[in-house]
Order: structure tokens, then sequence, then C-alpha cells
């Protein structure tokens, strides 16, 4: 056992090196004296940060598209991910599940049938997973045409898929003994799911939720370099004009975001979780 | 009368995780009337838990027939075997409440079979029937505990919900697993006895798993012995003897200490004389 492990880890240790070299992942080339130097110039433009009040009071309103792209995101992404995630807990649909116990084996078509909504949403859970929320974004200007709409269905459908599958394990790793109990007393199998096993998950859902919160908050920012509004779109165009004290402000307007995000969600877990 | 329970060469067994398979029954026929009061003892893993499963219709025989109230659960599904299920009430050993949730809801679960998903879902935020929810707590002593989270109450408050969510459903029987290994042994009678008072009024069924021998003598007019998935006697308290108790538990390894007859010889001189 333990000599297996230690090969696991040494194949492990070997991958990743091979990775890197791969690559051609060299740190040193950051020590190198013409890196440091154009990284010391280029360091030297951020400062000061431009806090004049005219620039920052021209900033307020993309902080804020920033916050609501994120939030309307990650509204969606429950929409869409709370519904596919009942589907693909396999303990709630496959035969022989904990919630069938006692219950006479489906027969015929509905004995074929009772595992398709799991496979049929593990399905769009991958798909919907596997393109990041900037392609999903670039998809979707096609149909919204530049700003805000494509951000935030960007955001839901990609976080949609991994909320969706994450809910889904979170409700699987849950202790099913109350459900079972409640279904022992004649419940029904939603109703057994509702009362028996989303009460006990809901800390972890949560929690879940207000962390997907945060990163879409970053997420709404880099799909601001793709024309969707917000702090991402000031960096942006910053960038391109080379107003690298304007960048650095809004840099730390959107490190302050974030840290934001973390205290509020904070809040929450404690007050309702 | 029709039969409260009644079992005809049942067999079940279960698969290991080390593979091969575990005899939990092995032909076990019984036949239970309503409104009887039964205490089921033997060592562990004798199949008192797959017994009550069987019972109350979270597990199917792999072979033989299970019938209650003289219907047969194999032969309905949906609905009728839902509606089934609630005329037998659960007391789990470990409770099996949902700890998060206030009182008031753990024992509303018990009414779920005749509510809809919808007002199953409403009761979750503003709760439904709490005239029944108060009726049923104030019934086991825990009236002033239903606006609690379930968590916060004490192992002993906690097997009192659970209580009292099985007698919300009005059922015509009641199953119990080991209630008294989660209470202080001196809580042990009273604990039968509350069991009793609550289902004497309207000659509830109950089915009780017992570890303690003892309690099992003292309290019950029919004791089942089930000994490695069989049925070893079927008998009232005064016509068991000790060495039908020693056969029993032989080989048992959870007797704490010296020869199992001398604890068990101990254990029912006392219950005797007590």
């Amino acid at each position: 056992m333990a000599a297996g492990r230690f090969v696991l880890l040494l194949a492990g240790a070997a991958a990743v090196l091979a990775s890197l070299r791969f690559v051609e992942f060299n740190p040193a080339l950051l020590l190198y004296p013409d890196a440091l130097a154009s990284m010391a110039d280029f360091g030297q433009g951020f400062f000061p940060p431009d806090l004049s009040l005219d620039f920052l009071s021209t900033t307020l309103r993309p902080a804020l598209e920033t916050i609501q792209l994120a939030t309307a995101g990650t509204a969606l992404a429950l929409a869409f991910g709370i519904p596919l995630s009942l589907m693909a807990a396999g303990t709630f649909h496959l035969g022989g599940g904990p919630l069938f116990e006692g219950d006479p084996p489906a027969r015929g078509m509905r004995g074929t049938l009772r595992p398709a909504p799991y496979w049929i949403s593990r399905l769009a859970l991958n798909a919907m997973r596997s393109i990041p929320e900037i392609i999903w974004a670039l998809l979707f200007v096609r149909m919204t045409g530049l700003g805000a709409a494509a951000g935030i269905l960007g955001i839901g459908v990609a976080y949609a898929g991994i909320m969706g599958k994450v809910f889904a394990e979170i409700m699987e790793g849950t202790d099913m003994r109350p459900a079972i109990a409640l279904r022992a007393a004649g419940a029904s199998r939603p109703q057994a799911i509702v009362y028996g096993v989303i009460p006990g998950a809901m800390r972890t859902l949560l929690s879940y939720t207000l962390y997907r919160w945060e990163c879409a908050m970053r997420a709404a920012a880099i799909l601001g370099f793709v024309g969707a509004g917000g702090l991402g779109q000031q960096i942006e165009i910053s960038m391109r004009m080379f107003e690298h004290t304007r960048t650095a402000t809004l840099i730390i307007e959107l490190f302050l975001l974030v840290a934001l995000a973390d205290v509020i969600s904070g809040y929450i877990r404690r007050r309702f979780a | 009368m029709e039969s409260a329970f009644e079992l005809t060469d049942v067999h079940k067994r279960f698969r290991l995780a080390t593979g091969g398979w575990k005899d939990a029954l092995q032909g076990v026929t019984l036949s239970i009337r309503p409104g009887e009061f039964i205490a089921i003892i033997g060592p562990s893993g004798a199949g008192k838990t797959t017994l009550l499963r069987l019972l109350n219709l979270t597990l199917r025989p792999d072979s033989g027939d299970v019938r209650v109230s003289g219907l047969n659960p194999a032969k309905i599904g949906g609905k009728a075997l839902r509606a089934l299920r609630s005329r037998t009430g659960t007391i789990y050993q470990q409770h099996n409440l949902i700890p998060s949730l206030r009182v008031v809801h753990n024992i509303l679960a018990g009414r779920l079979s005749s509510w809809s998903i919808m007002k199953a879902l409403y009761s979750l935020i503003s709760p439904r029937e709490t005239t029944s929810a108060a009726e049923a707590a104030r019934k086991v002593g825990i009236l002033d505990k239903l606006w609690e989270r379930t968590d916060r109450l004490s192992g002993g408050e906690q097997q009192r919900v659970a209580i009292a969510r099985a007698l919300i459903q009005n059922p015509s029987h009641l199953l119990a697993d080991e209630p008294i290994a989660s209470v202080d042994p001196s809580r042990a009678d009273a604990l039968i006895q509350l069991l009793r008072e609550l289902t004497a009024e309207d000659q509830k069924t109950v089915v009780v798993n017992l570890h303690d021998v003892p309690v099992a003598l003292r309290h019950f007019p029919r004791i089942i012995g089930l000994h490695a998935g069989e049925v070893f006697f079927d008998l009232p308290p005064e016509e068991i003897t000790e060495n039908a108790l020693v056969g029993l538990y032989e080989g048992d390894e959870e007797i704490p200490e010296g020869d199992a007859r001398d604890w068990i010889g101990e254990a029912t001189k006392e219950s005797l004389s007590g």
C-alpha cells in the first residue's frame, strides 16, 4: 500500500516536471538583467496611481457594472444549475439508489428511462463547463451585440455547468438516512429530497455559491476585455492608451471589489449558514 | 382478523464490501397481530435491523413474502405503496432527523405522505398544521422545543422528536430500532413505558429491537429471539429459559466479560426478581 502511494507520488512529480519542460517554462528568465530592467520600467509607470477625483468619479459606474455582471451571472447560473444538479445527483435517480430502496423495480420503458435525467444532465453540464465563460461570451456577442448581456450569459452558462456538477456532488455526499426515513413514512421521492437531503446540504451549497460569486467578480473583469463593460473594459482601454497610472487605480479597485465580495459573503455565511 | 405483519420464509442477503455475501435473514416466518407489543432480541448481526426494514418497507426480501395489514407491497407501487408505508411509523437508533431544520419541520415530516410537493415546500417557509405538530410534541414532552433547531437539542430530546414524527403519522404500527441504546440506562424503563402509553389507547402494534435482555423480559409479553438470521425462539417471557438465552447469544463477541451463561444468568435473575 505504502509502496503503491510512493510510486504514484513519483509519477505525479515526473508528470509535473515533464509538463514544465514541455511548455518551456524557465523561471531563471525572470532574473535576467534585461527582464528585470524592463519589468522595473513597466512597474514604475504605474506610480503613483491616478487618484484624481475626476478620474475616480468616472470609474464608479464601471465598478458597479462589474458587480452587476457578477451578480446577474451567478443568479442565472443558479437558475440553470439547481435543476440540472437535481437531475445529475446519481443517488436520486440511478437504479438501486437509496431513495428507491423497498420500491418494486421499475420495469419496461420506465425502468429504461429512469436514469435518463442523470445522463442527459451530466452531458449538458460537461458541455457547459468545458467551454470557458469568455468563449461563451464571445459566442453570445453575436446574438446580443457588445455589452453586459453577453457577459451575463457567458458567466451564467459556464458557471451553471460548474455549479450544477459541484451541487450534485455535494448532495450525493450528504447523509441519506433522513431521506430514507421519510420514504419509509410514505414521502415521495421529491419530498424526501426537499426535506431530507437539501437542508442537510444547504450550508455547503450556500458557501459554494458565495465562493462562485467572488469568482464571477474576477471573471466579469476579464469579460470586460471583450467588450462586456465594467472595470475590465476600462483596464483594457487604459492599457491600450498607456495610461498606466489609471490602470493601477483600476486594478486596485478590482482588488477592493473582490475583497468586498469576500467580506459580504463571509457575513452571509455567518448569518445564514 | 388480518395480521399486522406476516412474513413467510423470508430471505435477505447483502453484498459485503470485501466481496462475498452476508445472509442477514434466512427463512424467517412470523405472524404479528394488530396491537401486539413485541421485543426482538439477539446478538448484533442477527438480522434485527434488516427485519425492521423489511417491516417498514424500505427493503424488499430476496425471496419469501412480506405482508403489511394484509397487503403485499411487491404487488403495489406508487401512491398505494406510499399510503401503506405511512401506516407504519419507525423510530431509528440514530433518530435520522434533519439536524439543520427546526423541530416543528422534523415532526411535520411525518405528514408528508398526505401532502403535495407544493404544500411540503410551502411548509418549509411557513409551517402548516402547526397545531397537530404541537400536539405531538406535547405528548412526548418537548412542546417548549418546537421552534428550536433540532441539532441544538440533547440526544434524549432528539429521540423524542423522532417519536413525535412517527406519532404524527397516526400509524397503525410502530417500529423502534434499539431505542434505549441512545438513552441513559436509568431512563430505559421509562422510555419503554412511554412507548407503551403512547400506543395503548388506539392499540398500535409495537415491535422493538432490543439488545438489553432484562428490559425485554420486564416489559414485553412476547419476545422473539433472532440468531444468525433465523427465529431462535418466539415465546412469552416466563417461558424463556436461561439455556434458551445462552443459546441465543452463543458466539456473540459483544458480551462484555466472563462466560455468556454468567452474564445472562445475572441479567435474568435481576429482571425476574425486580
